[in-house]
């Protein structure tokens, strides 16, 4: 049996997803999903726990100040910058 | 060589660090041709590291047993001032402003770290095949996949480029390369190595981890990797060091068969060796029974649901800004932000955060999300009251050996598939050693996964060397043809 999603599931993923299917690709992709998500089914017949599945977290440090990042190291992989700051396209007409 | 035997000579001054070095750097510019298992040979600060290391030996003051033993690293491990490219086109230029902590405590460690080290992008994929850099091959089989994603690492090791090197495992990226490659590959109980500077696919099962010639050289590394780390939270180190546990005796030891990964798709040749492997374990004194283990049939869902879903959650950080691929002439941010992570992901990648998405979006979170959770418990239960009855687990790391290449790409879902025997053990937080037992008739590598409680870590390689120092398996070395 495959699951049911369409197109519109696909182009609503895409938008939560920030990211786009290149032409060409949407069919095949459609039709992965569909396999693997029906395969993911099985997961319905696991009755919902009241014991959480998260791994345990160990100790937090201690909540003191340290010195923080060099920023200018931290911003030399971006692309573009200006004045210290990251160049993003114009956000406000 | 195995890596703790390199040192030895290094340290009693049979050989000295450079040309240690150099050796594996002719080595593997003469095999990487054929197998790409090493992306970059960093030079300039390897030699100075390498000069560090000869000054402290010769001064009798080694800060480690492994000093001045060069690795591999994958390439999703920081290192200050070096490109860490996950194999993406996303980060294909990016270089680290940091060190993880890892690579911190193997630079203390006085390890040289010249390679970088081939895997599928961003670790999704189980072939090695989705990297930016092509291909890794197989050094046994150069038609085949070394496995993944941490396949470069195990292919260098499996083809003598390099003595060991560091891998990270999510759901078996480092057990089912080792296992194709004939290595011996650690992935650590989730705790035992901090994961600050390993770049995130999913947060709550990565886990960083050695492959070495052997147990001893992967407990020794182990020793070194772990710790406490204040940088991240799910770090509290181990409670004993491993390679001192290395007694070599197994004897008394219980080691269940769990018979729900003997069953259908195991391949015969597979299922053969591992109980050649469970009668040596019997010859070597450990108590050896079958059991069971339930949860098996849940545990590819519920991996690839929460995989997927970190994974959505943990690339959102590529918005094409502040580091990585950023798309030419957007206008808008949402233009920018979609055309550099549509231009800069590629084609498993996108699958998985576009699968990670939809599990945790209004509707069906509670039908996938929520549900892979709770199986996550059950698995975690299964275990819980399997090491109620046994010490350790012994099964197959993968259904089969290696595949040719190509052939997992066409089929994503088949591929998920392969990694049946190996996500549990990330999704309950356990130490899974992968050692070689053998061959096939096809003369590929077969391995074989011990299992233990939670922080048994050195039980598990204790169990693994014993092994290894009454068998020659791991002895077994490919015959790299050259390209």
């Amino acid at each position: 049996m495959e699951f049911e999603f369409g197109r519109e599931d696909l182009k609503r993923l895409q938008e939560l997803s920030r990211l786009d299917i290149p032409e060409g690709e949407e069919e095949q992709t459609l039709t992965e999903l569909r396999r693997i998500l029906a395969f993911m089914e099985r997961l319905s017949a696991v009755k919902d726990a009241d014991e959480e599945g998260s791994m345990p977290v160990g100790a937090l440090r201690a909540d003191e100040p340290a010195p923080a990042f060099d920023r200018e190291a931290l911003m030399r992989n971006a692309k573009r910058k200006k004045d210290g700051a990251y160049l993003a396209p114009q956000t406000v007409e | 060589m195995t890596a703790l035997e390199l040192a030895g000579r290094l340290h009693k001054r049979e050989m000295r660090v450079l040309d240690a070095l150099s050796e594996a750097q002719k080595k593997t510019q003469a095999l990487n041709p054929s197998v790409n298992a090493v992306t970059e040979w960093e030079e300039t600060e390897t030699l100075r590291a390498a000069e560090q290391a000869q000054k402290r030996i010769d001064e009798g003051k080694p800060l480690s047993p492994l000093d001045g033993v060069p690795i591999g690293v994958k390439d999703l491990i920081c290192i200050k001032d070096r490109r860490t490219s996950c194999a993406s086109r996303m980060l294909a230029d990016y270089v680290s402003p940091y060190d993880a902590t890892a690579a911190a405590h193997l630079k203390a460690a006085g390890l040289l770290l010249p390679a970088r080290c081939n895997m599928d992008e961003f670790a999704m994929g189980s072939t090695t095949e989705t990297s930016v850099y092509g291909p890794t091959r197989n050094p046994w089989d150069l038609t085949r996949s070394p496995g993944g994603s941490s396949g470069g690492s195990a292919a260098a090791v499996a083809a003598g480029m390099l003595p060991a090197a560091i891998g990270s495992d999510t759901g078996g990226s480092i057990r089912q390369p080792a296992a194709y490659c004939a290595v011996t590959g650690m992935k650590p109980s989730y705790g035992a190595v901090s994961r600050y500077g390993l770049v995130a696919y999913a947060s709550s099962l990565d886990q960083i981890g050695p492959f070495g010639g052997d147990a001893a050289d992967c407990a020794a590394l182990l020793d070194i990797l772990a710790g406490p780390d204040g940088r991240d939270a799910t770090c509290s180190g181990l409670p004993a060091p491993c390679f001192p546990a290395l007694s070599g005796d197994v004897r008394g030891i219980r080691i269940g068969l769990p018979r729900e990964y003997f069953g259908e798709g195991l391949d015969e040749e597979v299922r053969a060796r591992i109980l050649e492997a469970a009668d040596i374990f019997r010859e070597l004194g450990a108590d050896v029974e079958e059991c069971s283990l339930e949860g098996l049939d849940l545990a590819i869902p519920a991996y690839y649901v929460l995989a997927c879903a970190e994974a959505s959650s943990n690339l959102s950080r590529y918005d094409g800004l502040k580091y990585g691929y950023r798309a030419e002439d957007a206008e808008t941010p949402d233009s920018l932000y979609r055309r550099s992570r549509t231009e800069g992901f590629g084609r498993e990648v996108r699958r998985r955060i576009l699968l990670g998405s939809f599990v945790l979006s209004a509707g069906y979170y509670d039908a996938y999300y929520k549900k892979a959770k709770a199986a996550r418990a059950l698995i975690r239960r299964g275990f819980d009251a399997a090491f109620r009855t046994f010490d350790l687990l012994l099964c197959p790391v993968a259904p089969s050996t290696a595949p040719r290449l190509g052939e997992s790409l066409q089929d994503p879902l088949k591929m998920y598939l392969s990694d049946i025997y190996t996500v549990s053990v990330n999704l309950a937080g356990l130490p899974g050693l992968s050692l070689p037992c053998g061959l096939d008739g096809q003369d590929l590598p077969v391995g074989m996964q011990l299992i233990g409680p939670r922080f048994r870590d050195e039980l598990v390689l204790r169990a693994g060397d014993a092994f290894q120092k009454h068998t020659r398996f791991h002895l077994n070395k490919p015959e790299v043809k050259r390209a």
